[in-house]
């Protein structure tokens, strides 16, 4: 008789520890499954808008009024590049910016724009608004330009744009792009960097 | 020899209420210590972030405000007294509509030798709004005369303890509905405090 209760004894002292291990493997799984990934303590505040609406974040305050695509780009002062020989394409955004709070180190230094796994940052040729200073409630205007592979102007892309060049912990604009809808031209000037007029 | 009598008990005290009263007593010291540790701890995160940020004279917090049309001595010159302006709208100057361009002159005269400084902020009191001084960007070229920075001009070029007095002359595009009174403030290099003057154009 008193080997069935021995072992019912010991079957019984074993719903606390097994229990308390799949409390612990479960709690294990949610708070794995809730966790953000990796580097999200450092990552940037997204302000999401259009084209053609204004965007305002931490100093930064924007409207991307046009994108335009051509295959030959020349700046106002005569610089030029692309045509036949790079078989590549120009993405050109023109819009509106100016600082918020503070003029000191405001310029727009942060400009990618993302085609599917493909990052591409603003060019740093010609006399385009990237790196232009901002000026605190007075906006001016400008354009951004990117230099794509030919085949890149497919599916919607995302364009991100901020004050500081590292923006972990800042906040960043972002917008779609339709880049199936725009026309590719031939040849585009981009707009001069001045005081947003009109 | 006689056996002492043994001592006497006295009733012991209900025992809840000694634990009341000796949990305090016996813990007096830690909780002392606390006392004294959670606002040492507190102060001192606070003043370990604040020197994080403030500490290195990256952003000075110290302020020599002049009296009004007045001088500072600071980090070996005088500075002011400070004159401003709106400019009248000039047909060569390019600043857009909704705008005024408020201009400061502040006249530095070093005691010795030359002092460096950042180029001068507009800060509008009200809101701590900053600007800083505009040139080409309104079409107004580089002048010698009008330095927007501390310039190091000597009388003698072999006594680097001869610096020239001079005035910087800084411009502001600032919008029509942004009112004064503001700071101008002149940042030199070396000390941990700058020079504050309140202006209203």
């Amino acid at each position: 008789m008193s080997a069935p209760v021995a072992a019912e004894r010991r079957w019984t002292a074993m719903i606390g520890p097994w229990s308390l291990t799949v409390a612990l493997l479960a709690g294990a799984w949610v708070l794995n499954t809730v966790a953000l990934p990796d580097g999200s303590s450092e990552a940037s505040f997204v302000t999401r808008t259009t084209i053609g609406e204004s965007a305002t974040t931490r100093n930064l305050e924007l409207t991307v009024t046009g994108v335009r695509a051509a295959r030959t780009l020349t700046d106002p002062q005569g610089w030029s590049a692309g045509g036949e020989k790079t078989q590549g394409t120009w993405l050109v955004i023109d819009l509106d910016a100016a600082a918020l709070q503070s003029q000191y180190a405001a310029s727009l230094g942060f400009a990618e724009l993302t085609i599917g796994d493909r990052t591409f940052g603003a060019t740093e040729r010609g006399e385009t608004f990237y790196r232009q200073r901002l000026v605190t409630g007075v906006p001016r205007s400008g354009s951004l330009a990117f230099e794509l592979p030919a085949d890149a102007l497919k599916g919607t892309a995302t364009l991100r744009l901020s004050i500081p060049a590292d923006v972990r912990y800042d906040g960043i604009i972002e917008l779609p792009i339709a880049l199936g809808d725009i026309p590719v031209e031939e040849s585009i000037v981009l707009s001069e960097t001045g005081w947003t007029r009109g | 020899m006689t056996i002492p009598t043994p001592p006497q008990h006295r009733e012991p005290a209900p025992r809840a209420a000694v634990e009341r009263a000796g949990w305090w007593r016996t813990n007096r010291l830690p909780l002392l210590a606390l006392l004294v540790l959670v606002p040492v701890v507190g102060i001192g995160v606070g003043w370990n972030e604040w020197h994080y940020a403030y500490g290195y004279g990256a952003r000075k917090v110290n302020a020599v405000v002049a009296a009004d049309k007045g001088t500072i001595e600071l980090n070996g010159a005088t500075w002011g007294p400070v004159r401003s302006g709106e400019i009248p709208d000039a047909s060569d100057i390019d600043i857009p509509e909704g705008t005024r361009l408020l201009a400061a002159v502040i006249p530095v005269e070093p005691d010795a030798a030359a002092i460096a400084c950042a180029a001068p902020v507009l800060v509008q009191q009200s809101t701590g709004r900053e600007w800083t001084p505009m040139r080409s960007e309104i079409g107004i070229p580089f002048n010698d005369e009008e330095p927007s920075t501390c310039i190091s001009d000597l009388a003698d070029e072999d006594d680097p303890n001869s610096a020239m007095p001079y005035s910087m002359v800084v411009a502001f595009v600032v919008p029509d509905d942004v009112e004064g009174p503001f700071w101008v403030e002149v940042d030199p290099v070396g000390d941990d405090r700058f020079v504050r003057f309140s202006i209203d154009p």
